[in-house]
């Protein structure tokens, strides 16, 4: 079944109040497709190592900020 | 003869030294400048000539009282609108209230640095509303247009930058770099520009686009020039390019099978770039990067979620005034996921790695910028603000952090600027730069001016 970029997109926006136009709406309808296969590919390259962190956390504590 | 508006930070530096020139002589050449072709232009979104004139008299004084801070001192520069100037008002082009961002009423550590190098810091520099998008063309903003032909956009989002530096309206400029913003817009304008190592350049300051891909870099007329205003910008030494490239080994990728469209010039512009290196004394070798796609994908879906997460909170109460493109990138953003954005990093930690590979072997990578030259601004639609990338190689590079030169390489079959993308490993920012000078010390792409046929008496 081919899905309804229009009607997906439209809820998307809908869900975390964005008031997009109609216009809107359907231009990145067109687009949907084209990023989902390039967000796919991501999940299809080999060599990610799964077991490692993807985004590290170094936090920057000044002298200044430590002190009560 | 040569108006000194029209010279490099180099040349300028020089006749400053020498006593040939001042710094108010120097100011008031691109003040004039400005005031001739800007209302064309539209580089200029804040001037402050009073501000300006007092540092450029302050520099002549250093100068004559021998205590000149090096070869910035008394050099007119811009910097984007994102970047934050103590006095000049920082809007990030919006109409939407900056009042939740605590960088405003002060200067960015980039500001600071070029002002404390002496640097005459004129004007805010146009660019898309928080750097993202499309210009807009019935905005309260006005849209730069390319020197070399005014249908044609400067590319973005160092818009302004792009075209004061290239019309002569300042001899450098700031811009920043998120996914090829300093280096498209130089390709198209036939300036040089750097995108620094992540990190090297301080961020502070500048509206954020997306924290781990933003970068600050110089744009300027010459490689020479990047590495003057870098070595202001990090206190490191920029400044002994050699122009010699022997024992250095250049990987170089057409990238020909990524273009969509191509200027019928590019291929033969690139292969002259690559002669020119070998004649620098280095070592090129063809090869076929790897991971293309897959950093342009992992660029664009990093830069979406992160910009959209500093602008989430508001969307509701400012959508209305945001500009048509930035509306379309914050709602392209919305559909990505968490784990699409985590993969996206996951990819770029091992692209990261396998390129660590690549600076092993090779010590530079060169390829086109662009296979096209300037985009027409007729072309360019809001509701489609990821268009102009289309045969744009910058994006790649940026999730790796490594430093990446745009250098112009001669004209395309439109006689608009060309230009060559030399990337190095991390830190090698010097290297890049110097291989950038090789280039422009035995070709004269970086000597041609725009005629600016709407300026009357500017014939450079």
């Amino acid at each position: 079944m081919t899905p309804d970029f229009r009607a997906l997109v439209a809820q998307q926006l809908a869900v975390v109040g964005i008031p997009a136009s109609e216009e809107e709406i359907v231009a990145l309808a067109a687009d949907y497709p084209g990023m989902l296969e390039s967000i796919a590919a991501l999940y299809r390259i080999d060599g990610v190592k799964y077991e490692e962190a993807a985004i590290t956390f170094r936090p920057v504590v000044t002298l200044e900020e430590a002190q009560p | 003869m040569t108006e000194p508006a029209d010279m490099d930070i180099a040349a300028a530096a020089k006749r400053l030294a020498e006593g040939e020139l001042t710094a108010v002589e120097l100011l008031e050449s691109c003040l004039d400048r400005i005031v001739r072709v800007d209302p064309q232009l539209g580089a200029i979104v804040t001037l402050d000539e009073d501000r300006a004139r007092a540092d450029a008299r302050a520099s002549d004084d250093r100068r004559l009282a021998g205590q000149t801070r090096g070869r910035l001192d008394g050099i007119p520069v811009g910097i984007k609108d994102i970047i934050a100037d103590a006095t000049l008002p920082m809007r990030a082009q919006s109409r939407t209230a900056l009042d939740d961002w605590d960088g405003v009423g002060r200067d960015a550590a980039s500001t600071g640095a070029l002002k404390a190098a002496g640097a005459v810091v004129i004007a805010t520099l146009a660019t898309m509303e928080f750097a993202i998008g499309m210009p807009e063309a019935t905005g309260p903003f006005a849209v730069p247009v390319n020197p070399w032909n005014p249908e044609r956009w400067t590319g973005g989002s160092s818009s302004g930058s792009a075209a004061a530096v290239s019309a002569g309206m300042v001899l450098g400029a700031l811009g920043t770099d998120t996914g090829g913003s300093v280096r498209a817009p130089a390709a198209f304008t036939g300036t040089t520009a750097l995108k620094p190592t992540r990190d090297l350049v301080d961020t502070a300051g500048v509206f954020p686009l997306s924290f781990s891909l933003d970068h600050v870099g110089p744009m300027a007329r010459t490689a020479e020039d990047c590495a003057i205003m870098l070595e202001a910008l990090t206190g490191e030494r920029f400044d002994l390019l050699r122009g010699d490239l022997r024992g250095v080994r250049i990987a170089a990728d057409s990238l020909d099978r990524y273009a969509e469209r191509s200027d019928p010039a590019t291929r033969e512009r690139f292969s002259d770039a690559l002669r020119t290196l070998s004649d620098a004394g280095a070592e090129v070798i063809t090869v076929h990067l790897p991971l293309y796609d897959e950093l342009s994908a992992a660029a664009n879906i990093i830069q979406l979620s992160e910009a959209l997460s500093v602008h989430r909170h508001r969307l509701d109460r400012s959508w209305n005034d945001l500009s048509p493109s930035a509306r379309i990138v914050f709602a392209a953003a919305d559909s990505i996921s968490a784990s699409d954005y985590v993969q996206a990093q996951r990819v770029r930690t091992m692209a990261a790695k396998r390129y660590d590979g690549v600076f092993s072997e090779y010590d530079l990578v060169v390829t086109p910028t662009s296979h096209l030259t300037a985009p027409r601004l007729s072309d360019l639609d809001p509701l489609r603000p990821l268009s102009p990338i289309t045969s744009m190689h910058t994006a790649m590079w940026s999730p790796l952090g490594v430093p990446v030169a745009a250098v112009p390489m001669g004209f395309g079959d439109d006689q608009l600027p060309l230009s060559l993308a030399i990337a190095g490993g991390s830190w090698r920012d010097r290297l890049v730069l110097d291989a950038g000078h090789a280039l422009q010390l035995r070709t004269p792409h970086h000597l041609a001016r725009p005629t600016l046929p709407f300026a009357e008496g500017i014939t450079s």
